[in-house]
């Protein structure tokens, strides 16, 4: 008597539990995980170059061709540059700005909310912006000198450059407002303290400021890493992949397989190197939650 | 560093110092905003005087068409409507979706618990670019590309919001749900008159945070759209600039009308977005 | 009616006994105190009344009827717990009703519950406040109050003092029993303060390890420790246990003597010998902490008007045969 009914209310909550995971579950097993596991199979059969002829079985050779390819080495190298380009950029600029407005000084909440003001600019928003303003003969760039020929967009030297500069300035409210929120939690007292040690403000910053701030500068990196490996949009708005492939990232080479421009969609090839992407941020992922174990480690 | 004060300054350098602060601020917002304010300056030139050398940094004799050019002619009208409707959608699901699931996680016991959590936490290890592969073909096969559904029911639900919740429902004592249970509340009026209130800093943060990412969504309404009824803000920029210079103008309107909806929630929700910003950083 | 009764209630946490075999049956109005260290079980008893536990073994009855498999809100109990837990999104008015509010009373009547209620915990002012807004003696009395405006069979108290200051607890503890007597209540009271216990149980009951060691009056546990555990619990200072071959009483006994029946007398006179190490002086008297020739340390209550000892001096105690307790070294138990 007494276990049926409590297995009863075991088996109600239980119910109620799957019930509110399901449609989450259902979400996440049609777009994610299906999806995910698919591009392995996708990987195996190799498309025709035109559209309504069979695929075929290749098993691995899709893979080892397409990830040995000369193409993926320089699209990932490209995907490399670029986050080089883009992170510590962005968050030097993102921590000059968090130090300089955590001040008291009247009106100062104005200045945060432009600093964090770009999180309002989406990637497009920016890569519109800032292709006009690269534009030779409407652009402001051009204008101060920066006229280069070709032009900026199109220059193989410049292209990946420009797009990594509209990358760091539409990050820059996101990481202004991560480094703030870490700067804001560092006890006032740890600054006194080494104020009554006789630390002036330079030497405050390089012993109080960045080590207690460590953990924040190490997420920024994590996501802006993760961010850049993921860049799409400023990428098509603005030079689309060229010049020459010089800003064919991973994510752009994904898309241009499945978009029909210049050859029939491949979708066995987009898989692949989808899974090439995959691995990577995974990697990423990994380092992020390894350091941050140490550090609850250390912290005990 | 902080606005500390230094006791031993003269009042002169104390305010020489402050005044070098606003100077260095100032600057910086400078740098920071300029990208914006010659967008909306561009936007009221016309073409001829946007490409004059030297370039105009003030509208001395605004020109509005290009606003009106761009809501009409640039069916920017249209594509604001496709946003709000795909991000609103998108952002209700992810929120109920986000409590229903971080309920089931913080409350309830159910075999496969552990298990379940874990996978919920995998999804953020798949970038969703890895799935536009499939995902294409899925929304094609159910009928839905060039669809409203198409472009919101992938996202209806994310790992980051169950996981948020779940974090914030842990936080309400255990004590409460105890008394609840005595004075006879359920798991639904609990999770909606208790739980879900308690939640609330949590669960602002996600609404912000997931309507921001759903609106500036690129990628997947680039690919799972064609008809131009069907486009968002963000893809109706793309058209927009594809227009030629003599209506560059047109395209600087479409921008600045592209970012005022979301400036305005920022500026209504900005300390939810920090805290759905931050919620990643601080718990480590 | 109030009468909750357990017989052989079990509790297991995998291979954890929380509860072990607890038998106690409280009567209708009576208040009674369920007292031990943390751990000792004594808080998941209550939850197993409750119905927040489900029981391993054993059963609950309230009243006339066995609860085992009835839902926690079915059991007709109030709970004030050691948080208060008071839902801090609500008013005080709010919080007070909630309970009512579920067992669908119409409007009017809960608004006059809610107010008598109020009113009998002197809350009358603080009705459209919320809990972040009240001090810590308030909110214990807000949880009172949404407890006792359901007019349950039977209270259950889970440490509801220990988040209030010293003062503050002292004057709660007198409110509380007056309530109870006022409401003609039947209350079971968790607590780990032997004082509490003391003070307004009629009967306690004392729980270590999951086992229940000792129920009885007040006064009969004090006077009579079934078990040096209970015998050291229950007293302030404790009571003090001097091994049997000290006291000239074996190596299988030992001798337990409340700090009020120990003398310090001359060291020429019999006794036992020790040395002074501490002479705490508490106002109204005076605790002469002394170490016996085996290091174990005892404590003597002295009144203030005798003199003290001369500090780090030896000195010699002596007890009363009549006041002493005597327990089996090995089983703890006690004899005779």
């Amino acid at each position: 008597m007494t276990s049926r009914s409590r297995a009863r209310r075991r088996r109600r909550e239980a119910s109620l539990g799957y019930f509110l995971l399901l449609p989450a579950v259902a979400i996440f097993a049609v777009f994610i995980f299906y999806p995910f596991l698919r591009n392995f199979v996708l990987g195996f059969y190799l498309n025709p170059p035109f559209p309504n002829l069979p695929k075929r079985w290749v098993g691995l050779d899709q893979y080892r061709e397409i990830l040995g390819s000369e193409s993926f080495a320089d699209s990932l190298k490209t995907t490399i540059a670029f986050a080089f380009l883009t992170v510590p950029a962005g968050i030097a600029l993102g921590l000059a700005l968090a130090v300089a407005a955590n001040r008291k000084l009247r009106g100062i909440g104005i200045y945060r909310t432009i600093f964090s003001s770009t999180v309002a600019t989406s990637v497009a928003v920016a890569a519109v912006i800032f292709s006009m303003l690269f534009n030779p003969i409407v652009g402001l760039l051009p204008w101060l000198g920066v006229n280069p020929t070709p032009p900026i967009i199109e220059n193989p030297d410049l292209a990946l450059g420009a797009v990594a500069l509209v990358t760091v300035w539409q990050t820059l409210g996101l990481t202004f407002i991560l480094l703030s929120a870490g700067l804001q939690a560092i006890p006032e007292d740890l600054y006194e303290a080494a104020a009554l040690d006789g630390a002036g403000a330079t030497t405050r910053f390089w012993r109080v400021t960045l080590p207690m701030l460590s953990p924040t500068l190490f997420f920024a990196v994590v996501v802006g890493s993760i961010h850049a490996f993921q860049s799409f949009g400023q990428i098509d708005l603005i030079t689309g992949g060229g010049p020459f492939k010089r800003t064919n990232v991973l994510t752009y080479s994904i898309y241009s397989e499945l978009t029909t421009v210049n050859h029939a969609a491949n979708p066995g090839k987009a898989a692949v190197l989808a899974i090439g992407l995959f691995v990577i941020t995974l990697g990423l992922a990994l380092v992020q939650i390894r350091v941050l174990e140490r550090r609850v480690h250390y912290a005990r | 560093m902080r606005g500390e004060a230094r006791r031993w300054e003269t009042p002169g350098a104390r305010r020489l110092r402050k005044i070098g602060s606003y100077g260095i601020l100032t600057l910086l917002a400078v740098v920071v905003l300029f990208p914006v304010y010659i967008t909306v300056v561009n936007s009221l030139l016309r073409p001829i005087d946007i490409a004059s050398r030297p370039p105009k940094f003030f509208p001395t004799d605004p020109n509005w068409s290009s606003y009106s050019e761009a809501w009409t002619d640039g069916h920017m009208a249209k594509y604001l409507v496709n946003s709000f409707i795909v991000t609103i959608a998108i952002t209700v699901g992810q929120v109920v979706t986000a409590v229903f699931a971080g309920y089931a996680f913080a409350f309830l016991e159910f075999p496969f618990k552990r298990t379940l959590f874990v996978t919920f936490l995998a999804t953020l290890m798949v970038p969703f670019e890895v799935t536009v592969v499939t995902n294409l073909d899925t929304v094609n096969a159910l009928g839905w590309y060039d669809t409203y559904q198409g472009l919101a029911v992938p996202f209806l639900a994310t790992g980051f919001g169950a996981f948020l919740v779940r974090q914030a429902f842990l936080q309400v004592p255990r004590d409460l749900s105890d008394a609840a249970a005595l004075d006879g509340y359920g798991h639904w009026k609990f999770m909606t008159r208790v739980a879900v209130p308690l939640a609330r800093p949590a669960i602002a943060a996600l609404t912000v945070f997931g309507f921001l990412g759903a609106w500036n969504q690129y990628l997947w309404p680039l690919l799972a759209t064609k008809d131009d009824r069907l486009r968002t803000v963000q893809i109706g920029l793309k058209q927009l600039r594809g227009t030629s210079l003599d209506a560059v103008n047109v395209t600087f309107a479409g921008a600045v009308i592209a970012v005022i909806p979301i400036a305005i929630i920022l500026l209504l929700f900005q300390k939810h977005l920090v805290r759905g910003l931050t919620a990643g950083a601080v718990k480590g | 009616m109030g009468r909750v009764a357990l017989a052989g209630v079990t509790k297991k946490f995998g291979d954890v006994t929380a509860v072990d075999h607890l038998d106690l049956d409280v009567a209708d109005r009576e208040f009674l105190v369920l007292l031990g260290p943390s751990g000792c079980g004594k808080s998941t008893a209550l939850r197993m009344i409750a119905g927040l536990d489900e029981l391993t073994e054993g059963t609950i009855t309230i009243g006339d009827r066995v609860v085992n498999d009835v839902e926690p809100k079915d059991r007709d109990l109030a709970m004030v717990f050691q948080s208060y837990a008071l839902y801090p999104h609500l008013t005080v008015r709010k919080n007070i009703e909630f309970p009512l509010r579920t067992r669908g009373i119409p409007k009017d009547e809960r608004a006059a519950q809610v107010a008598t209620a109020a009113e009998s915990l002197g809350l009358g002012d603080l009705l459209d406040r919320k809990p972040g807004q009240l001090s810590g003696g308030q909110r214990q009395r807000v949880a009172l109050a949404r407890a006792i405006v359901r007019n349950p069979q039977a209270f259950l108290m889970d440490e509801p003092l220990s988040n209030l200051d010293a003062k503050l607890r002292v004057q709660t503890r007198a409110e509380l029993v007056e309530l109870a007597q006022r409401l003609q209540a039947t209350v079971i009271y968790v607590t780990h303060d032997q004082v509490e216990a003391m003070t307004m149980g009629d009967r306690i009951a004392i729980m270590k390890d999951g086992v229940l060691q000792q129920v009885g009056p007040p006064q009969a546990v004090y006077e009579r420790p079934e078990n040096l555990f209970v015998a050291r619990f229950i007293g302030t200072p404790p009571m003090n246990t001097i091994p049997g071959e000290l006291a000239g009483a074996g190596p299988d006994i030992v001798i337990g003597v409340r700090p009020e029946h120990l003398h310090l007398g001359a060291v020429t006179g019999p006794g036992i010998d020790a040395t002074v190490a501490v002479i705490e002086s508490l106002g109204h008297e005076r605790h002469v902490i002394c170490r016996l020739a085996d290091t174990t340390m005892v404590i003597v209550r002295q009144a203030i008007g005798v003199d003290p000892p001369a500090a780090n001096g030896p000195v010699r105690l002596r007890y009363d045969a009549a006041h002493t307790h005597r327990f089996d070294a090995v089983t703890e138990n006690r004899i005779g």
